[in-house]
């Protein structure tokens, strides 16, 4: 048994590696998407494909990769590699993510034998396909989503091969990006290797080897230990998602929680069937789910490596939505499927494991993906654009206001969005009045409102709960992104057929409004603080009329005080009107 | 022949912080330093600097009129934001730019964790009528009656400073300019701080960000340039000293720049402890040490790893980028005037409310009714109840227990002595977690480390805490209360310049590059001058930012003085094409060099070469072990031990002592645990053996 000392020295030596391989790969990139959204993540695992440390990033990858450097080292056998070979591959089959997602493996010797491989999953701005950007919610097949990459050797002991970069870059829009990115990739697992081929001269490679298992098994005896802690027993959630992409429906999702002992079961059997619209997940992107929520919920303070995932089991039927099979379209499925899946058995545990359930999340996300040729430059440019709206209240709290993303990569700046894109953003923000009423406010939602300056294709497509949350007290339904148009030449205002949903080419000089929904309130909003009511009016969260009429509080007429009496006279009157009920905000504004 | 006696030469770095001020005065003939250790006054940092200016001209002799340079550092600006009262004026359309931030999650999914609180809120943010394209263009001129219209509002609103943040002001920042002229005309006291002086780069987020905390901190240090300039005028002091400000990364600004970018000055507290450890590392010849400061009202935490400090990284302040460098140093809200209380599970936390020095810890006997660290290790017997703690109080052992048995010993059902165990347990575990994150977190071994233990608090809790740790020895140096102030003597003033180029490599102009850096130069020789560096001590080091076209990647590469020929930038290409192939191993062809800017970093040499009476002094034969001044029962593990008490000054080398034992001075007192063993070395420094074989 390892001095326990070095354990920890080494964990945190693994895990600064992985940080350090993000941070090379974010620095060396060429596109927003990395470069700023840090649409990434990086990761390093034993030979045998099991994952030992990854860096902090986006919480779907470090469940996708094992199932995706499991298929990489089945193709290419780690003793056939040999030292400066990269391997990639983008099949959504495979990786779990997007099309538009490459992994890229590097084996790291030393002493001529395999230590370990270094990972990195990155978002490339755009690797063909119908649509620039490769998210779009105009998919019915994979073979639409961007060109598959199977596994393949893109750089043999250190030469990267030509003809491969070749035929590669024939088929993706943004040449010059792509070939940045992927270099950054490499670079990002050369700066592992270093790291790890210092460790291994430190301590031994036969130490080092040993201690990599004893952390995997210290992972793994902790969360069995966090599961053993949980009552026993099954739990069912139903999960409904209103997607409203071009194929849309109402999407059902069937979750049976099983915690016995030390391990836990996710089943998903009674989950509808795969859909034609790309908001699919492999049953690998559902298992890597499963585990982010389990980690999530009960031990996010342990290290996450393979030992985490040994007691979990996941059932995914086949051919379901969340067992794609091909050629289903998938693009989309992780912002859609995956997220609300996350949300639900985080939410699910959580309320197990302390008996109170985590405030509920909106689940409303509007995606946006364009793209075309800059005349600016001639060549080609594609972007993507997810927003949030605002969370929903809970019992001890207001709800986040949107646009921060919290499952998602962090947003671009606008600076860098008119910098990369021929566009100008009129606006972006907050949209007050948009909160739901109660004693806690709901999160306000966001508006963005986009000009563009040349011809573009515009994809865009909304998801969010089909039902209201179902927390006590609290049920204002959440509402629905919305996209409104406006075109050139006054044509007048044009809303998608219906809402959040357009697909389509825009002039030059359209304009593309984007509403996310805010969050639903909790409880009555007679009993909300008068002093919260009167700030989140100076804030602009609340009209004021609102506050008189919904929220019972008088201002003065400079707003910068409540008057106490007469705000408990009109709350006193409008309850003995209507006891017991709680005032609602209609859709949104 | 007459010579006029003149006062001898000094300078001064004071360190201010919420409880107490430090100053170390450097006296340039001889290289002595005098140091002095005053509560602060509760006016602010600039009151407290003329306290220890005081102190040290009447207290210790000096005089004023050899005050040459004044280097001032404080840990006040870090609290500044949510304290100042700030405008944001930004682009119609964009209220929310530090809303809707670029909040990445720092962990994996945790809907939970607390929404950032932005440092405007939503009514002092104001939008106005215009915009600009990325390449500079305007779209919308910008409507200068509705920046006119806005006066009465900001007057109203009780508003201190002003920051100005529109979109693309990088790349042409003559709206932003005009916007202070307008606004500067009819309120001329009002600080207007433009984005774009302070970090002209794309990101409207952290640009932002930058320019409000500078908005923030300005009215400080305008303050304190202010009274000091008064009062050093009210001295008539014949050449007025030259005023530098630490920075977060370790080096000073002239105070133009100072003022001009206030956010600079936010973690500079921290910075002077770091430098002063560098300095030990390199004497002592300890290349791997751990910085432990506890003052007051809070820990800091750092790194210097063979013996150099880790790469400065990008300054974050309360979850917020600061727009510029900043050391990696770990802050905890614990400190000797900490307050400690129940949680609602019933357990001990430390923290983060502190009494400070007013009202203080209970023991203080200044109204101070909640206990601290301070009043719990004068129960342990670790503090003396018979010396004075700096500031001239005497503790009273009687108020710390009261206030120990009731906010917490009675509720607990306990001993207010088991209670006073439970506080500095609670308090260790917050810094031993800080000092895990620091060392195992990153694959830093601490059995390799030595704790430098500084600041007034720290020398009571360092050896538990190396002991828990498996730290195997704390060094105490001289005068640990007063290290932060020292360190900043060794500190060099630093400035960056630089100019956007974004042109292709080979088309590039030997001319029109040299005459840019000829142009950058000048700037920063006569910046630095003005601020009061000696020429002859700037110096000047060429950089060029390179990229690969459509790339990304942006790479540093050096550029040799003297006049640039084609060869040269030829090399340079070649230079880099090299330094890329070996990060990533292929180079695709046809990728073109692109020259994004360059740069100059000019460095004033201020710092001192070595503190001179930091003499070593000869070791002796060996003579009888040092005698205990007396003794006091103190509480290690369990029961209180009789334990021998030391003055510091009969320890000197080769002089050794073993645990348990007290070693008092005048800025702290040092624990010495049972087990463990101390010494001084030739420095002057006490070197504690954790594990004594």
């Amino acid at each position: 048994m390892t001095d326990p000392f070095l354990l920890q020295v080494l964990t945190g030596s693994l895990r600064s590696a992985a940080g350090k391989m993000a941070c090379v790969l974010a620095a060396a990139a060429a596109s927003p998407a990395l470069k700023y959204c840090l649409d990434c993540s990086a990761a390093i695992y034993s030979p045998e494909g099991r994952l030992l440390a990854v860096a902090d990033g986006l919480p779907l990858h470090p469940g996708i990769f094992p199932a995706a450097v499991g298929g990489v080292i089945k193709s290419y056998p780690v003793q056939s590699l040999q030292q400066g070979d990269c391997i990639i591959t983008n099949d959504p089959y495979l990786t779990g993510s997007p099309a538009s997602y490459i992994l890229a493996l590097s084996p790291v010797f030393y002493g001529g034998r395999p230590l370990a491989l270094a990972a990195s999953l990155a978002r490339h701005s755009d690797l063909g396909g119908s649509a620039p950007g490769g998210m779009s919610a105009l998919s019915v097949d994979i073979f639409q989503e961007g060109i598959r990459i199977p596994p393949v050797k893109i750089v043999r002991r250190g030469e990267p091969s030509a003809r491969l970069l070749s035929l590669l870059t024939s088929n993706v829009r943004i040449r010059d990006g792509f070939l940045g990115d992927l270099r950054a990739q490499v670079a990002a697992s050369r700066s592992a290797e270093k790291a790890l081929v210092e460790l291994a001269a430190k301590y031994g490679p036969e130490k080092l080897r040993r201690c990599m298992s004893e952390i995997v098994s210290h992972s793994n005896r902790k969360i069995r230990t966090a599961l053993k802690g949980l009552p026993p027993g099954d739990h069912r959630i139903e999960e409904s998602i209103g997607w409203n992409g071009p194929r849309g429906g109402v999407l059902k999702i069937s979750i049976t929680l099983k915690i016995a002992g030390e391990s836990l079961t996710a089943d998903f059997t009674g989950t509808q069937s795969q859909v034609a619209g790309p908001v699919n997940i492999t049953a690998e992107a559902a298992r890597a789910c499963v585990y982010t929520a389990v980690w999530s919920a009960l031990e996010p303070g342990l290290p996450l490596n393979d030992g985490v995932f040994g007691p979990i089991e996941v059932t995914a039927p086949d051919a379901s939505l969340v067992g794609a099979r091909f050629p289903a379209a998938v693009a989309l499925g992780n912002l859609v499927t995956g997220r609300r899946i996350i949300e639900a058995i985080y939410g699910c545990l959580a309320g197990i494991r302390t008996g109170v359930r985590p405030t509920a999340g909106t689940g409303s996300v509007a995606v946006v993906t364009f793209g075309g040729v800059d005349p600016r430059h001639g060549s080609y440019y594609a972007w993507v654009e997810t927003i949030e709206g605002g969370r929903g209240a809970g019992p001890h709290g207001d709800g986040p206001d949107g646009g921060r993303p919290a499952l998602g990569a962090a947003a671009a700046p606008v600076e860098v969005m008119e910098q990369c894109c021929p566009l100008v953003v009129n606006s972006c923000g907050l949209a007050g009045g948009t909160g739901g009423a109660g004693k806690y406010r709901g999160g306000a939602g966001v508006r963005k409102s986009i000009t563009f300056l040349e011809d573009v294709s515009v994809i865009s497509a909304a998801a969010s709960p089909a039902e209201s949350p179902r927390e006590p007290g609290g049920d204002l339904p959440a509402g629905c992104p919305r996209v409104s148009i406006r075109r050139p030449g006054g044509a007048g205002e044009v809303t998608g057929l219906s809402p959040g949903r357009f697909a389509g080419t825009l002039e030059k000089g359209a304009c593309v409004s984007l509403e996310t929904p805010g969050g639903s309130g909790f409880g009555n909003p007679l009993e909300r603080d008068p002093e919260a009511v009167m700030a989140d009016v100076l804030e602009g969260f609340v009209p004021e009329e609102e506050a008189v009429r919904v929220y019972g509080v008088i201002l003065d007429n400079r707003g910068l005080r409540f008057d106490p009496e007469a705000t408990a006279g009109i709350r006193s009157e409008m309850r003995k009107s209507d006891p017991g009920v709680k005032e609602r905000q209609t859709d949104f504004r | 022949m007459d010579l006029p006696s003149r006062t001898p030469a000094w300078r001064l770095a004071v360190d201010t912080g919420g409880a107490f001020t430090s100053g170390c005065a450097y006296l340039e003939n001889t290289g002595e330093t005098v140091c002095l250790r005053v509560p602060s006054d509760p006016g602010g940092p600039a009151p407290s600097a003329l306290r220890v200016l005081a102190g040290l001209c009447d207290g210790k002799g000096m005089g004023a009129d050899g005050l040459e340079l004044i280097i001032h550092g404080t840990t006040a600006a870090d609290g500044m934001v949510p304290g100042t009262a700030i405008a944001l004026l930004v682009t119609r359309g964009f209220r929310d730019i530090l809303y809707v931030g670029r909040n990445q999650q720092p962990r994996f999914y945790d809907p939970e964790a607390p929404q950032a609180v932005p440092p405007v809120s939503r009514r002092f943010t104001f939008e106005v009528d215009e915009r600009v394209l990325p390449d500079g263009q305007v779209l919308t001129p910008l409507r200068e009656h509705e920046v006119a219209g806005l006066i009465p509002r900001l007057r109203e609103s009780g508003i201190r400073s002003v920051a100005v943040c529109f979109l693309h002001s990088y790349a042409n920042p003559a709206h932003e300019q005009r916007t202070r002229e307008i606004l500067s005309r009819q309120m001329p006291e009002m600080p207007v701080i433009l984005s774009s002086d302070i970090l002209p780069v794309a990101g409207e987020y952290e640009r932002a960000c930058a320019a409000v905390i500078s908005a923030a901190c300005r009215p400080l240090v305008d303050e304190y340039l202010g009274s000091l300039g008064r009062h050093l005028e009210g001295l008539r002091i014949n050449n007025s000293p030259r005023f530098f400000f630490m920075q977060s990364d370790g080096t000073l600004a002239t105070s133009r720049h100072a003022r001009a970018e206030s956010a600079r000055i936010v973690l500079s507290g921290s910075a002077g402890g770091v430098l002063a450890c560098l300095r030990l590392a390199q004497t002592t010849g300890r290349p791997n040490l751990i910085t432990f400061d506890m003052g007051a009202s809070g820990a800091r935490i750092s790194l210097i790893i063979r013996g150099r400090i880790p790469p400065v990284s990008q300054g974050r302040s309360q979850g917020r980028p600061l727009g510029f460098p900043s050391l990696e140093i770990i802050t905890r809200p614990v400190g000797g005037a900490s307050t400690a209380r129940l949680d609602p599970g019933g357990k001990v936390r430390v923290g983060p409310g502190c009494a400070g020095s007013r009202p203080g810890p209970a023991c203080y006997g200044r109204g101070g009714t909640l206990p601290t660290c301070t009043d719990a290790n004068l129960l342990l017997g670790r503090i003396s109840p018979r010396r004075d703690l700096p500031g001239g109080i005497r503790p009273d052992a009687a108020l710390a227990r009261e206030a120990l048995e009731k906010h917490l010993a009675a509720p607990l059902g306990i001993t207010a002595d088991l209670a006073a165990r439970e506080v500095i347990k609670a308090a260790n575990a917050v810094i031993a977690r800080a000092i895990r994150t620091i060392t195992l977190d990153r694959g830093y071994d601490p059995r390799e480390f030595t704790l430098v233990s500084f600041g007034g608090s720290a020398p009571q809790h360092a050896a538990e805490l190396a002991l828990e740790l498996g730290i195997p020895r704390v060094l105490v140096p001289r005068r640990p209360g007063t290290q932060s102030a020292l360190g900043m003597l060794f500190a060099d003033v630093h400035r960056e310049y630089s100019i956007n180029l974004n042109i292709p490599a080979d088309q590039a102009d030997t001319n029109e590059i040299n005459e840019a850096y000829s142009n950058l130069e000048a700037r920063a020789r006569e910046e630095l001058a003005a601020g009061g560096v000696p020429l002859p001590r700037i110096t000047v080091c060429r950089s060029a930012v390179l990229r690969l076209r459509g790339q990304g990647g942006e790479t540093d590469m050096q550029v040799p003085a003297g006049k640039l020929k084609q060869a040269d930038l030829n090399l340079l290409n070649r230079a880099f094409k090299l330094a890329c192939q070996a990060e990533c191993g292929f180079l695709p062809g046809g990728a073109e060099t692109e020259i994004v800017r360059l740069k100059l970093a000019a460095v004033g040499k201020t710092a001192l070469e070595a503190e001179g009476s930091r003499r070593k002094s000869p070791a002796g034969p060996g003579g009888p072990p040092p005698s205990p001044e007396g003794s006091r029962a103190v509480v290690f593990h369990g029961n209180p031990l009789e334990t021998p008490v030391y003055h510091r000054s009969a320890l000197g080398p080769p002089a050794k002592l073993k645990g348990p034992a007290v070693v008092e001075e005048d800025d702290t007192t040092i624990l010495v645990w049972p087990g463990m063993s101390a010494s001084a070395d030739l420095y002057g420094n006490m070197i504690i053996e954790v594990e004594n074989k």
